[in-house]
């Protein structure tokens, strides 16, 4: 092993730092004492059932429609592929926000495919919890779809071409086969897809506003609690953390051991 | 039953032109590395497109592979790991209905001599069982033509001939005919009935087992039977090599001819053999390569320029080693020689 040069090892123990003071800093600051009344008050469950029901909503909306997209993503040919792949990525890179008003502007009331929507049923997207779903699912699905595309593109497409010549229909063939060998790769894209889902605040602010538990999820109301009661935004804070620790736990070193 | 394929594809540097007219019984496909083999099976399995192929005059091509009903058996069993042997055949079983399908998946496993194998989990099974389980699962599918490439090529040593022996009677009754691709030539003797030679994506010799080892046409279809190809030029009993050097044959021809040469026919000495009707020439050592047993492949510059087997102790006694002068030596009645 080369020793490490002074100047890298300044530099990373910067980056460390700046990774994990804040967390450390969160840590300190709680209200241990009073973090089970302020965790419990109406607002804050309100905040937390609604963000468990629309995270939980939003990654089986992605596994649904993303493992039929990663399929397509990982069998198809290359140029088509990489495109498929780029639109996908989008949204991982796009600010949140950005989302958000894009969202607007395809489903609002006047959007391009909200107004016929509006016009047809009656209802619209935005301001409401399916909204909020709709957000999520938005920006979490390209977790989602990463992951299972590249378990797919790992997992062996020879085994589905040797079953399909033996006479095996191809609808067959993908659920007997294709989705029991990519198995942890759904299961890690849906806790992934959970977790970006349940932070997620700037697409569902703006597409899905801020209303007492119809769209207010915990993001919303730890940023709203900041200025009402740093404590409580304190509490809620400590409460996302441990779910990011839990995931991280569940996902058991997929991301910290490569 | 009867296929003809007509393969014409181009992927990459290769270009496959394969035409094969009334495949029955089983077929072995041999060729070096790249030569198209894999290739030519999944494009008759329907997996690549550009093969014309026809089962009993009917046209197959239109079909997609889950319809064509040509099985392919590659080199990896790709069994799923969490499900059961049984299981594993059950799901290529033509039957309808879960029970009929595990019925017929224990009886497929059973006439392979493998019943004992059903209840077990695919991941803990040792690569000859789940090749045995391929097997089954292939036969259970009931193809009307079924395509092996190199089902024994993955396997361990102690695997092979347990799988051999159940492929090949699992073959002896199976009438559908069969695409074998192999790089052994065991295998093209105890399994098939007629051997395609496949190079650079041509066909270079279509013929019987007995007949490529005996008189192949090509460079690698020698090495392939363990002979060497020279060329040259017949004139009654004497062929001049293209090389250079002639060498005495027992049977006269006229014109191009091949000559095929046994490495284990040729004999290594230290000075000019004694004896009549010899071909002797000196030939210096260009490699030395041992080929396992008591066994080692001497390269020699001749002309003619040949490979001969000799023992250890020759190779200590002669010391053969690579820039040694040696004398090279052949009977003539060791030669086969054809036309060209």
């Amino acid at each position: 092993m080369t020793r490490t040069p002074r100047l890298v090892a300044l530099l990373a123990g910067v980056g460390l730092l700046l990774l994990a003071l804040p967390v450390v800093a969160l840590m300190v600051r709680a209200p241990w004492s009073r973090l089970g009344s302020l965790l419990s008050s109406g607002p804050s469950l309100e905040a937390l059932r609604l963000s468990l029901v629309t995270a939980t909503a939003a990654a089986l909306l992605s596994a649904v429609i993303g493992v039929p997209l990663a399929w397509v993503m990982a069998r198809s040919r290359v140029r088509f592929a990489a495109l498929l792949r780029a639109v996908v990525t989008l949204p991982l890179v796009l600010p949140p926000v950005v989302g958000g008003v894009a969202l607007l502007l395809t489903f609002g009331r006047t959007g391009v495919v909200g107004r016929p929507l509006y016009e047809l049923t009656g209802h619209a997207l935005p301001y409401s919890t399916a909204g909020v779903i709709v957000a999520e699912a938005f920006v979490a699905m390209p977790f989602l779809v990463i992951a299972v595309d590249g378990a797919l593109r790992q997992s062996d497409a020879r085994h589905e071409e040797v079953l399909a010549t033996l006479g095996v229909p191809p609808g067959r063939v993908f659920t007997r086969v294709t989705l029991p060998l990519v198995r942890s790769g759904i299961g890690a894209g849906l806790t992934l897809a959970w977790a970006r889902a349940l932070g997620e605040f700037g697409a569902t602010v703006t597409f899905a506003g801020s209303f007492p538990g119809r769209t207010r999820t915990l993001p919303l109301e730890v940023y709203r609690q900041l200025e009402l009661d740093p404590d409580a935004a304190t509490a809620l804070a400590m409460l996302l953390l441990g779910v990011a620790v839990v995931v991280l736990v569940a996902l058991r070193g997929r991301w910290t051991q490569r | 039953m009867s296929l003809v394929v007509d393969v014409r594809l181009g992927r990459g540097d290769l270009e496959l032109e394969v035409s094969l007219a009334g495949l029955t019984g089983v077929t072995a496909v041999v060729g070096p590395n790249g030569a198209g083999k894999s290739t030519l099976l999944r494009a008759i399995a329907g997996l690549e497109p550009g093969a014309a192929v026809s089962l009993d005059g009917v046209d197959r091509s239109s079909l997609p592979p889950h319809r064509r009903r040509i099985g392919l058996l590659p080199a990896d069993s790709l069994l799923r790991p969490t499900a059961t042997a049984a299981g594993e055949v059950a799901i290529a079983a033509r039957a309808s209905g879960g029970a009929a399908r595990r019925a017929a998946a224990t009886a497929a496993l059973a006439a392979l001599g493998s019943a004992e194998l059903g209840p077990r989990r695919c991941a803990g099974l040792s690569s000859g069982e789940a090749a045995r389980v391929a097997l089954a699962r292939a036969l259970v599918a009931e193809p009307k033509a079924l395509l092996l490439d190199e089902p024994l090529a993955r396997l361990d040593a102690a695997a092979r001939p347990t799988v051999r022996a159940a492929l090949r009677a699992a073959l002896a009754s199976y009438s559908p005919p069969v695409l074998l691709v192999t790089h052994d030539v065991v295998d093209v003797a105890a399994l098939a009935a007629r051997v395609v030679v496949l190079e650079s994506g041509r066909v270079v010799q279509d013929c019987s087992p007995a007949e490529l080892t005996e008189r192949p046409r090509s460079a690698w279809a020698a090495q392939f039977a363990g002979l060497e190809l020279l060329r040259g030029e017949a004139d009654g009993l004497a062929v001049a090599l293209e090389g250079g050097g002639v060498l005495a044959v027992s049977t006269a021809a006229r014109g191009a001819v091949l000559v095929a040469v046994r490495a284990s026919s040729i004999v290594v000495s230290a000075a000019r053999p004694e004896g009549s009707a010899r071909n002797a020439w000196q030939a210096r050592v260009t490699g030395v390569e041992t080929l396992g047993g008591d066994r080692v492949r001497v390269a020699l510059a001749g002309p003619p320029a040949v490979a001969a087997d000799v023992t250890v102790a020759a190779v200590t006694e002669l010391r053969l080693d690579v820039g040694a002068a040696v004398w090279a030596s052949v009977k003539a009645t060791d030669l086969e020689v054809y036309p060209a």
